[in-house]
C-alpha cells in the first residue's frame, strides 16, 4: 500500500466515497473536540486557575495551561521555595503561596489544579472543593482506598466540576481507537497488555536531609502506591474506559532489578489483572529500562490497536474485511507488521491532502484532559475523567501495589466506589 | 535542540551517595528534555511550533521563562545589529533545513516578532516570520542546567551540547582546568583552558544542506559566510551562543563583544584571537542572563 503522500491524488469520486464510507464507520471517524489549541472560554473574564504543587507534574501544567485560551494562572503554591520560583517562572505574573488555606483565602483563584504528592491530594481537593474551587486532581487519586472514597464523597456533594488526571479518556487518539475497539474493527477481544518502562531512580535530588524525604514520596512504601498505582493507574483506566469492565482480581511480582540503594518500593513489576468476562491484562512496568516506553495493546480477532499516548495503531488480521476508508489510510511499518495509524480528524485532514500531517498530535495528552476540564467549567457538562472514574482506576491501582507487596492475589471489589 | 548532551560530574561540595548523583544526572536530562520539548522547531507540540502557527494572526501568551528568553534574543539582536536573529526561521525553511512551505528567501527586517510586555506575549509583525531558537536553545539549556549543578553543590563538572556549546562548573578532577579543543583533528586549532567559563563555537560547515551552510543571515536572506568558524567564551552559554552566531555572520561585531567575553575566528584557514581593546563594551545589559 502506498503512502498516502504518495498517492495520486483521488478523484473527486474517490473522494466523496471515501468521505462516504468514512461517516458509515460511525464513531470511527468521529471529529474530536479540542484539536486545535485554541480553546475559548465563553465567559467575559479569565477563568482564575491556582495551580498547587510546582513538581514536575505542576510544571508541565502550567505549561499547558498557558496555552489556553481566556483562562489564567493566577496563583502557584508549594510549599518547597525552590520549587515554587520554580513553579512561577513557568507562570506569567502569577502570585506565589506557600500554603493552599493562603491561596484560598486570597480569593485570587476560580479553579484549582493538584499536582502534589499523591498522598496529600485529599486534603488540598477537600479544601478546595471546600471553598467553592473547581478542581482537576492528577491521577492517582490518593495513596488509600478511604481517601479515594472521601475525595469522591467531596466532589459529588460539592456540585462542583471535579475532574481527574486520567488522561485517556480525553486524549483525541484514544477517542478514535475507542471508537474502533467499539466497532467490529477489533471484534472479539481476546487478551490485552500494557508496560510502561522508563529509565529513571524516582529520586529527586536534595542537599538538606528533611527535603530529601519530602520529595521522595514515591519511594516510601507507607505513602507510595508503587509503580501499579503511580504509572499503571492510569493505563488501567484505558482498559475501564474501553471495556467497560474492571478487573475482579490482581496478582502480581515486584523486585528491585535496577536501583539497587536499599529502596523499598518495587522498581520493576509483572501484573496480571483478570477480568470477570475472562479476558487478562498483562502489564508490565521497569524503572531500569526505557525500550518501547509506555503504551497499550489490545488484542482483537479481527485486529489489534496499539496506543501510545500522542500516537496509536491499528493491526489487521489476515482474514478481516477491510474497509473502505482504510484504501487511503497512513501506514507505518513495524518489523513484520503494517500499522494503520490512527489519526485524530483524518476526515478533515483527507480533504486537505494533509493526512500524514495528522500522525502524531500536535499536543500533550495533559493539554487535552486540561483542556477538557475547562470546557467542562464552562458548560457545566461532564469532564470526560469524573473524580468517581478515577477512584475506582485508582482502587485498581491500588489493589494491584497490594498484589506486588505480598505476592498475593488480591480480590477487587469496587461496589462501594 | 535535537542533538545529544553529555555531561561529565567531577565532585561536590559534600559526599554525595551514588544514587543520588544519578538523580542529579537525571534532573539534567531532565531539563533538556523539556527544554527540546518546550522550544524545538521539530516537535509539533513546543511553544514555539505554537507561536509559529498562531503568532501570525494573533498574540500568543509566554511564560515568564519563555519570555525573558524572546527578550533576551530581542536585546542579542540590537546589540549584534541583527547579525544574530531568532526570526531567521523562514530562511531556515527556504534553505532547506525544515520542511518548506514558504516562498523564496527574503530579508527579515528587525522587528519580525513584538513583544508586548504588559501582556506578555509575541506576535508577528509579518505573516512569514517563524523564529527558531537553533542559535541559542542548547546555550540556554547549559546555562539552566549550570545552575542546578550548582543547586546541588557540584564544584566540578562540565557538559556539552552537541559539541559545539560547552560550559565548565570549576576545575577537572585532576586540579587541572577543563581543557577543550576548538575543532578537533586541526593541530592548529586553539585549545581553551575553561574554569567556570563557557564556550560556543558556531560554523556553517557544521551543518549543511545541498553545500549550504545552517547559519542565515536575516539581513541579506543568505546564508553566513563572513568566518569559517567563530568560538566565544564568557560566563553565559547562552550569550556565548548568540554572539558566536552572530560573529560568523558578521566578523567586524567583534569589538563590540561584552564584557569579560573573548572569542576566536577561523577566517581563511588563519585563527584569530579578539583583540582586548579599550573600545569593547562594558555595558552592564551584556551581563550574564539570570534564569532564578
Amino acid at each position: 500500500m502506498p503512502d498516502q503522500t504518495d498517492s495520486p491524488q483521488p478523484t473527486e469520486l474517490d473522494r466523496r466515497a471515501f468521505l462516504a464510507q468514512a461517516a458509515g464507520s460511525a464513531a470511527a471517524f468521529a471529529i474530536v473536540p479540542h484539536l486545535s489549541a485554541s480553546h475559548v472560554w465563553s465567559q467575559t473574564e479569565a477563568l482564575r486557575l491556582g495551580v498547587v504543587g510546582a513538581g514536575r507534574q505542576g510544571r508541565a501544567a502550567l505549561g499547558e495551561l498557558g496555552r489556553l485560551e481566556n483562562v489564567s494562572v493566577a496563583a502557584v503554591c508549594d510549599t518547597d521555595p525552590r520549587r515554587l520560583s520554580s513553579g512561577l517562572r513557568r507562570s506569567s505574573g502569577a502570585t506565589g503561596f506557600a500554603t493552599v488555606d493562603e491561596m484560598l483565602k486570597s480569593g485570587s483563584v476560580d479553579a484549582v489544579v493538584i499536582a502534589t504528592p499523591t498522598h496529600t491530594h485529599k486534603n488540598v481537593a477537600q479544601q478546595a472543593m471546600a471553598a467553592g474551587k473547581h478542581v482537576y486532581c492528577e491521577c492517582p487519586v490518593a495513596h488509600t482506598r478511604e481517601d479515594c472514597s472521601a475525595v469522591a464523597q467531596a466532589a459529588r456533594a460539592s456540585g462542583l466540576v471535579a475532574a481527574a488526571g486520567f488522561q485517556g479518556r480525553s486524549n483525541p487518539v484514544y477517542q478514535l481507537a475507542r471508537g474502533f475497539f467499539k466497532s467490529d474493527s477489533v471484534r472479539d477481544p481476546v487478551a490485552y497488555r500494557a508496560q510502561n518502562r522508563e529509565k529513571t531512580s524516582w529520586i529527586s535530588p536534595a542537599r538538606d536531609a528533611d527535603r530529601y524525604k519530602k520529595l521522595n514520596w514515591k519511594l516510601d512504601p507507607q505513602l507510595s502506591t508503587g509503580l501499579a498505582g503511580e504509572l499503571g493507574a492510569q493505563q488501567f483506566d484505558v482498559f475501564h474506559w474501553y471495556t467497560g469492565r474492571y478487573p475482579v482480581r490482581v496478582s502480581g511480582f515486584g523486585s528491585v532489578r535496577a536501583w539497587k540503594d536499599d529502596r523499598a518500593v518495587a522498581d520493576t513489576i509483572a501484573l496480571n489483572l483478570g477480568f470477570d468476562d475472562g479476558t487478562t491484562l498483562q502489564y508490565g512496568a521497569t524503572l531500569g529500562n526505557s525500550y518501547e516506553g509506555t503504551a497499550e495493546y489490545f488484542y482483537g480477532t479481527n485486529a489489534a490497536i496499539k496506543l501510545a499516548w500522542s500516537h496509536g495503531w491499528m493491526f489487521k488480521e489476515s482474514d478481516a474485511p477491510t474497509q473502505g476508508w482504510e484504501v487511503y489510510a497512513n501506514r507505518q511499518q513495524f518489523h513484520n507488521d503494517e500499522g494503520i495509524t490512527l489519526i485524530a480528524g483524518a476526515t478533515q485532514l483527507a480533504e486537505q491532502g494533509k493526512l500524514k500531517d495528522g500522525v502524531g498530535l500536535p499536543y500533550s495528552s495533559l493539554y487535552y484532559a486540561l483542556a477538557d476540564w475547562i470546557s467542562a467549567i464552562d458548560s457545566g457538562g461532564t469532564p470526560a475523567c469524573t473524580i468517581d472514574e478515577a477512584a475506582r482506576a485508582t482502587a485498581v491501582g491500588i489493589a494491584a501495589n497490594q498484589a506486588v507487596v505480598t505476592g498475593e492475589t488480591v480480590g477487587i471489589d469496587l461496589s462501594t466506589l | 535542540m535535537g542533538t545529544r548532551f553529555e555531561c561529565v560530574l567531577g565532585d561536590f561540595a559534600s559526599t554525595i551517595p551514588e544514587p543520588e548523583i544519578s538523580a542529579i544526572a537525571e534532573a539534567i536530562e531532565q531539563i533538556v528534555r523539556d527544554e527540546h520539548a518546550r522550544l524545538s522547531v521539530f516537535e509539533p507540540a513546543s511553544i514555539i511550533s505554537e507561536i509559529n502557527r498562531a503568532a501570525p494572526s494573533r498574540a500568543v501568551r509566554l511564560d515568564d521563562a519563555l519570555f525573558a528568553l524572546l527578550d533576551r534574543c530581542q536585546r542579542y539582536a540590537a546589540q549584534t545589529a541583527h547579525a544574530f536573529d531568532p526570526a531567521a526561521g523562514s530562511l531556515m525553511e527556504a534553505f532547506g533545513f525544515r520542511p518548506h512551505a514558504g516562498g523564496p528567501p527574503a530579508p527579515i527586517a528587525p522587528g519580525a516578532f513584538l513583544l508586548d510586555h504588559q501582556q506578555r506575549t509575541v506576535r508577528f509583525s509579518r505573516p512569514d516570520a517563524l523564529i527558531d531558537l537553533g542559535g541559542i536553545a542548547k546555550g540556554y539549556a547549559l546555562d539552566l542546567i549550570r545552575s542546578e549543578l550548582l543547586e546541588h553543590g557540584a564544584t566540578s563538572a562540565i557538559i556539552h551540547g552537541g559539541t559545539s556549546s560547552i560550559t565548565a562548573i570549576g576545575h577537572a578532577p585532576d586540579g587541572a582546568p577543563w581543557r577543550v579543543s576548538l575543532l578537533s583533528g586541526d593541530p592548529h586549532a586553539p585549545v581553551i583552558d575553561l574554569i567556570d567559563r563557557s564556550l560556543a563555537c558556531s560554523s556553517p560547515s557544521g551543518r549543511t544542506a545541498d553545500g549550504v551552510g545552517h547559519i542565515m543571515d536575516t539581513r541579506t536572506a543568505r546564508p553566513a559566510s563572513g568566518a569559517d568558524a567563530a568560538c566565544v567564551i564568557g560566563p553565559s552559554a547562552e550569550v556565548c551562543e548568540a554572539w558566536s552566531t552572530a560573529l560568523v555572520v558578521d566578523p567586524s561585531l567583534e569589538d563590540r563583544l561584552p564584557h569579560s567575553y573573548e572569542s576566536y575566528m577561523l577566517r581563511a584557514e588563519q585563527w584569530h584571537r579578539t583583540p582586548e581593546t579599550p573600545s569593547r563594551s562594558t555595558d552592564t545589559r551584556h551581563e550574564a542572563p539570570t534564569h532564578a
